[in-house]
């Protein structure tokens, strides 16, 4: 997980629960979804979603 | 037990084959989200009401609920909110209409600027780096947008950059080459739609139609505090008879064959009744949101943590 998340610190990476997440295999129309639990900072999810592109 | 709208944390996001934040699932088929409230169901397969008909009963709601208020578009010179000033310019005094834009609306569309808005109707310019002119528009006013019919009419972005054979992929072909997980995730979507999904097409609207909704509804009220949606603000299709339009249509009766100027023509052969212009008819196409001049910095500023079922909002 660290490799597909080089930006994000591995204390926050636990934070957060991947459904199929591995660049590798995201190939074409393979479904990615993130989820975020509740407990993370609203700081933290912002700087989830701009490392990630999302934003 | 609070209830959420929207839940910058609690919800999930889509990062591939499509790009959304803050996913609410509408079908509820995807996601497990007992704390997020859905605003309005997704529709039922049926005989709806034609465009005409469709665009004359939310003119008529959104007139009657707005009494003399001002009636505020926000007019980008795209296809869905030129259809809605077209729908008000018919039946509303001119006095009523106040028309939000800015300098790329008027280039998005200059005829239409000229003949129908240019020293006729009063013009309220709209700095999209700026919440000002929102907040003014409900002083004495309503504001009606052109949000949610990219939803109802598929999934723009994704339509223009896929191959037409990828378009008209059927579906059961397509979710052979997804990994299991995709296809399980997909299978519970697509069987969540109450007709047949039959291609990838068709698959893209109803992702953008039930994954995306309620995150675009919201747009607005995320960022004036002001704002109540159907009291001063209005999207103008989001009600249950546009919703049941949506799914009793097909994606190929929205946007036949693979020319992206197809897209949308429903809506674009509505507003020729009014303009009689056959080039943007048969020319026009969609573009990006104006919204989307702001920079990603800027958009991080005005993203809130939730909204309450109590219209409760909070940025921190």
């Amino acid at each position: 997980m660290l490799n597909d998340l080089p930006n994000l610190k591995e204390e926050d990476q636990k934070d957060y629960r991947f459904f199929h997440l591995h660049k590798t295999e995201v190939e074409n129309y393979d479904l990615v979804i993130v989820y975020h639990k509740p407990v993370l900072s609203r700081e933290k999810t912002l700087n989830f979603l701009k490392l990630e592109g999302i934003l | 037990m609070t209830k959420y709208y929207y839940h910058q944390t609690l919800c999930p996001s889509i990062k591939n084959p499509v790009s959304y934040n803050t996913v609410i699932d509408r079908t509820k088929s995807l996601f497990e989200l007992p704390d997020i409230e859905i605003l309005t169901p997704i529709g039922e397969l049926c005989q709806s009401k034609t465009i005409e008909e469709l665009c004359y009963d939310s003119t008529n709601n959104i007139l009657n609920k707005a009494g003399t208020n001002k009636i505020v578009i926000s007019w980008s010179g795209g296809i869905d909110s030129t259809l809605i000033l077209s729908e008000f310019l018919k039946v509303t005094p001119k006095k009523q209409i106040v028309v939000l834009m800015n300098d790329n609306s008027i280039l998005e569309y200059p005829e239409f600027y000229k003949k129908y808005i240019e020293n006729q109707l009063e013009i309220k310019t709209i700095d999209f780096h700026k919440k000002d002119a929102l907040v003014e528009s409900i002083q004495d006013g309503v504001l009606v947008t052109g949000h949610i019919m990219d939803n109802l009419f598929g999934e723009p972005h994704n339509y223009q950059i896929m191959p037409k054979e990828k378009l008209n992929q059927k579906i059961t072909e397509f979710l052979t080459e997804v990994n299991e997980q995709s296809r399980e995730m997909y299978t519970k979507l697509i069987d969540a739609c109450p007709r047949k999904i039959l291609d990838v097409k068709d698959l893209f609207w109803w992702m953008n139609y039930t994954l995306s909704y309620q995150n675009e509804q919201l747009w607005v009220l995320l960022e004036i505090e002001e704002m109540i949606l159907n009291k001063n603000l209005f999207h103008f299709s989001d009600t249950k008879d546009w919703n049941d339009y949506s799914v009793s249509t097909s994606a190929e009766e929205k946007y036949k064959g693979h020319e992206f100027n197809n897209f949308k023509m429903p809506l674009k052969e509505q507003l020729y009744k009014f303009t009689k212009d056959d080039y943007y008819t048969q020319n026009k196409i969609k573009v990006n949101s104006w919204r989307n001049y702001r920079t990603p910095q800027e958009l991080i500023k005005t993203i809130p943590l939730f909204i309450t079922t109590k219209w409760e909002r909070a940025w921190k």
